[in-house]
């Protein structure tokens, strides 16, 4: 018998050293003060060398407060070339190998630099780790960290609610209406390890190319990992617009790159992708239709139109409501209606920015809070 | 303020012999920790970062200078400490010796903070909470290797949750940061020190998850109810007017536009559908730690 053992581990470039500090805390601090949890605890923290040199000093102090940093050297390659995050990820799994950790009884928790883990998400790991049958769990994130409530803010409420639609897809054969996360999830190592991360040149969302992998390999092995996680939304409108230009890439980079997407799972992302294209146009006719009069053709749109805004802001209104319970500063309703669309807008315009620009595999979207030093002092000595 | 002080006093005092108690008593189950022990000898585990022997953390650098700290009581300081009896507690709980030494230090200043209890009754209560949180986290420990132990090989794991005399003990509020940074220095503080202090995550307990989680169930199907009558009225109030405005058909290439509306519809239906079938189907709220 082995004793089984969960390998926290925080993936990214490093230079948000706040958010990452704050996040590997969160881990360190949940651990110490839930007892009994049926599992060894690991913290890896793999950073850019990049990453690292921007303060050495907090990653010191991690490393002494029980976390290990891992620095992905310069000259590390994978056998296929990979770039950017996923090369970071790979190098972990090669990592694992060396140590003996891709085993059956070993998990992984992947974190972004900003995901800090509350008790619950502890004790959703432990649940979800005592059964045999799932290799992989995921579950609902909340965006509360830093909240000020500003259009990036108010938009991300939505996505928290969406993550039940998420978690059903995902557990669905096929994942229906392709959904996943890139934090927040569990994997099992050896599962993991055997997929591994590693593809041709730059994978804008390496999160779903792993996720159509491992569901190609291994079928739906996919759960419900109960425990939130807590992330915070972007700082800047335009920080937003490169989040999602980033995961409109990595949708077509699926759809047009990926050799194991099975012909139907496919169209089923192509779909996903296509409905958030039709966002824009969408807007656009119902602007001209006051100036075009359209006419009885409103008889067939008309019977959804209703079930469509109501969704859309259904997602905004139980997206608060779940952060309710996190969330320190309250707005006025109109204050947060005028931010929440604002926030929209930039969802809407996304899919297609992404078409006119490319990201950059080093786009930096800042996640230390406005005027926090990004050297953060440590929180305990 | 006198009387105030003698409340404090014995208040605590009882706290104080329960934790001796409890301290004296870890080392004692022998017997029932056995088969765990002869598991885990037969496969011995690696080793974790994180369950770093205690005596190789600065106990006393405080601020950047050392604090010798007052001298604990002889009667509490020579509690004994025996070694523990399996090698599971590093492996399962790596921090159950950290958090006896803990308690004990903090007991000798509790002692020692007595003496000077004028002076000192803001940093004794934190002291004494200190205390009380590490014993009852230590002995939920220890009931944890005790369950653990009498299982065999998977099973430990599934079963090993702790007693529910102690799930809503309220370890979830972590004292403050700003109660340790400032002010004179406890007793003991300095060895306190070392312990990870709560940033807002600290806040991020199972029992707000399970109240977030359980409004939402408890609301699934009036949301359902909600969605589906207020999409109907809008839906039917949008009909009327098309047909009140009585407007002639558009030509073609005019008529196809609003084909892109519909383009989501599948997408929202298989949305609203996956979510409240996530909430019901699954059991999402978790057992207190």
């Amino acid at each position: 018998m082995r004793l089984r053992t969960v390998l926290f581990q925080v993936t990214a470039i490093g230079r948000n050293v706040g958010a990452l500090d704050e996040s590997v805390r969160s881990v360190l601090y949940w651990l110490r003060n839930t007892p009994g949890l049926p599992f060894r605890p690991l913290v890896w923290v793999v950073v850019e060398p990049e990453g690292f040199a921007t303060s050495p000093k907090v990653y010191r102090a991690l490393e002494r407060d029980g976390a290990e940093v891992l620095v992905v050297p310069r000259e590390y390659r994978t056998r296929l070339g990979t770039r950017g995050k996923a090369r970071a990820l790979q190098y972990a799994c090669d990592r694992r190998r060396e140590r003996g950790l891709s085993e059956p009884w070993a998990w992984v928790y992947h974190q972004d630099e900003e995901t800090c883990v509350g008790q619950d998400t502890l004790l959703g790991i432990a649940d979800f780790v005592r059964q045999r049958e799932l290799l992989v769990g995921s579950g609902v994130i909340l965006y509360p960290i830093d909240w000020v409530g500003n259009p990036s803010h108010v938009q991300e409420l939505t996505r928290s609610y969406d993550d039940f639609r998420v978690l059903d897809s995902m557990t669905l054969p096929g994942n229906p209406t392709a959904g996943f996360h890139g934090s927040h999830i569990l994997v099992r190592a050896d599962v993991e390890d055997s997929v591994g991360w590693d593809a041709r040149g730059y994978a804008p969302a390496e999160d779903l190319t792993f996720e159509i992998r491992l569901r190609a390999r291994y079928g739906s092995v996919f759960g419900i990992l109960r425990g939130f996680a807590y992330e915070k939304g972007a700082f800047g409108l335009y920080d937003q617009l490169r989040q999602r230009r980033r995961w409109v890439h990595g949708v077509l980079y699926a759809i047009l790159r990926s050799r194991e997407l099975p012909a139907r799972r496919r169209l089923t992302v192509l779909y996903s992708a296509l409905s958030w294209f039709s966002a824009l146009p969408s807007v656009l006719v119902l602007a001209i239709s006051v100036i075009l009069h359209l006419g009885p053709v409103l008889y067939a749109t008309g019977v959804f139109t209703g079930f469509i805004w109501v969704s859309m802001i259904t997602g905004y209104v139980e997206g608060y409501r779940l952060h309710r319970e996190y969330v320190v500063r309250r707005h006025g309703f109109w204050r947060l209606f005028a931010h929440g669309i604002a926030g929209a807008v930039v969802d809407v315009l996304a899919p297609w920015f992404a078409l006119l620009t490319r990201p950059t595999m080093r786009d930096f979207i800042s996640k230390d809070r406005p005027g926090a030093a990004s050297t953060a002092a440590p929180a305990s000595g | 303020m006198l009387r105030e002080l003698d409340r404090l006093v014995s208040d605590l005092a009882p706290k104080r012999s329960e934790g001796s108690h409890v301290v004296e008593a870890a080392p004692a189950p022998a017997v029932a920790e056995a088969p765990v022990g002869a598991i885990l000898a037969r496969e011995p585990l690696e080793e974790v970062p994180l369950d770093e022997p205690p005596a190789t953390r600065p106990p006393t650098d405080v601020d950047g200078a050392r604090d010798p700290g007052p001298a604990p009581r002889a009667s509490l300081e020579d509690a004994p400490h025996a070694p523990p009896a399996v090698e599971t507690p590093y492996a399962v709980t790596p921090y159950l010796e950290e958090r006896l030494r803990l308690a004990n230090v903090a007991l000798g200043g509790f002692g020692a903070g007595l003496d000077d209890l004028d002076a000192r009754s803001a940093s004794l209560r934190e002291t004494a909470q200190t205390l009380e949180q590490e014993l009852r986290q230590a002995q939920r420990e220890l009931d944890f290797l005790r369950g653990s132990a009498r299982l065999e090989e998977e099973r430990p794991l599934a079963t090993a949750a702790p007693p529910r005399t102690f799930v809503d003990a309220g370890v979830e509020r972590p004292p403050s940061p700003r109660v340790w940074s400032t002010g004179r220095v406890a007793p003991g503080e300095g060895a306190l020190r070392g312990r990870p202090m709560a940033g807002a995550f600290g806040e991020y307990t199972t029992s707000r998850y399970n109240r977030t989680i359980s409004d939402l169930k408890a609301r699934r199907r009036r949301l359902a109810t909600y969605t589906v009558a207020f999409a109907a009225l809008i839906s039917t109030g949008l009909l009327i007017l098309t047909f009140l405005a009585r407007e002639p058909m558009p030509p073609l290439y005019v008529a196809i536009l609003p084909a892109v509306w519909m383009v989501p519809v599948p997408f929202f239906l298989a949305s609203f559908l996956g979510t409240h079938r996530v909430l019901r189907r699954n059991h999402l709220n978790l057992p207190g730690p």
